[in-house]
């Protein structure tokens, strides 16, 4: 309610806007799960530091779609970021300290190409929603043009 | 004279009120390409063909939708109800929706809307002209 541009603000007034919303939330997500992957890239090659300790497990996030009650649309969001509870691979490391006695450590359960995939899956989905936000926008500002004389 | 009564202005504001509840449920799509189990919506097609030219009003195809949580409200009565459409792709997990697809169809939306809109405009113009 502070801000005036906000959801509950201008958008919510004017009620032809809150189909700007569902391409802009969708756009969002894109943009969150970009990150999660980018982040599962950087750390694909961390191993445990010690044979007790885990690595670092990978991120997934859960998306949900649901009535927004400020604009009185469904839009869609992260409903939460989990982790993949899958085992994690081991390779042969002797010397490093988190080598148990026959010297394998664990390694963090992130593929990489299954992470390119979907980052790539991710860029697509953001641009579509992008397309549809500016043709959204396109034809409001056409239908506002019956306004010139 | 009510303008907004004669047939040729309702026509013009129906298909333009189908138009833009189309482009709501193409945006759902694409916003939703990433949950799982979202189905892909869209409306029932509007039909220009077979049309009465006393009568400017197209024949609309009425379809019995799925539930759909999405137009609680629809803007004018009428059928703009949407339909889960058929879909041969499906993700694993159990997403049908194919952004080219939708890409597609809101493209082709936004120049019918373009089209529909320089009709409106002309009709206007001529009624102006006249009074």
């Amino acid at each position: 309610m502070s801000n005036p541009l906000g959801p509950s603000g201008l958008s919510r007034k004017l009620r032809f806007g809150a189909d700007l919303h569902i391409s802009a939330a969708g756009m969002v997500l894109q943009r969150r799960r970009m990150k999660v992957i980018s982040e599962n890239i950087a750390n694909a090659q961390s191993r445990s530091s010690s044979p007790d300790k885990d690595p670092y497990r990978r991120k997934m996030i859960q998306v949900e779609n649901k009535k927004d009650p400020f604009l009185g649309i469904s839009t869609v969001r992260i409903k939460a970021v989990i982790t993949d509870q899958s085992d994690f691979p081991r390779v042969y490391k002797p010397n490093e300290p988190g080598a148990d006695a026959n010297g394998m450590v664990k390694q963090a359960n992130v593929q990489s190409y299954i992470e390119m995939g979907d980052m790539q899956d991710a860029n697509v989905a953001h641009s579509a929603n992008l397309k549809a936000y500016e043709n959204t926008r396109n034809m409001l500002l056409k239908s506002m043009s019956l306004l010139d004389n | 004279m009510p303008f907004g009564s004669l047939k040729i202005f309702q026509n013009s504001r129906q298909q333009l009120n189908w138009l833009s509840h189309r482009q709501r449920v193409l945006s759902q799509n694409l916003a939703n390409v990433s949950t799982p189990g979202y189905r892909a919506k869209d409306l029932q097609a509007i039909s220009f063909q077979g049309v009465h030219p006393d009568r400017m009003i197209p024949k609309l195809a009425l379809r019995k939708p799925d539930h759909d949580t999405t137009l609680q409200k629809p803007l004018l009565s009428g059928p703009t109800q949407a339909f889960f459409i058929q879909s041969d792709e499906q993700k694993l997990s159990g997403n049908t929706v194919i952004p080219e697809d939708e890409v597609k169809k809101m493209n082709e939306s936004a120049l019918l809307h373009e089209q529909v809109l320089k009709i409106y405009k002309q009709n206007l113009a001529n009624f102006s002209s006249v009074f």
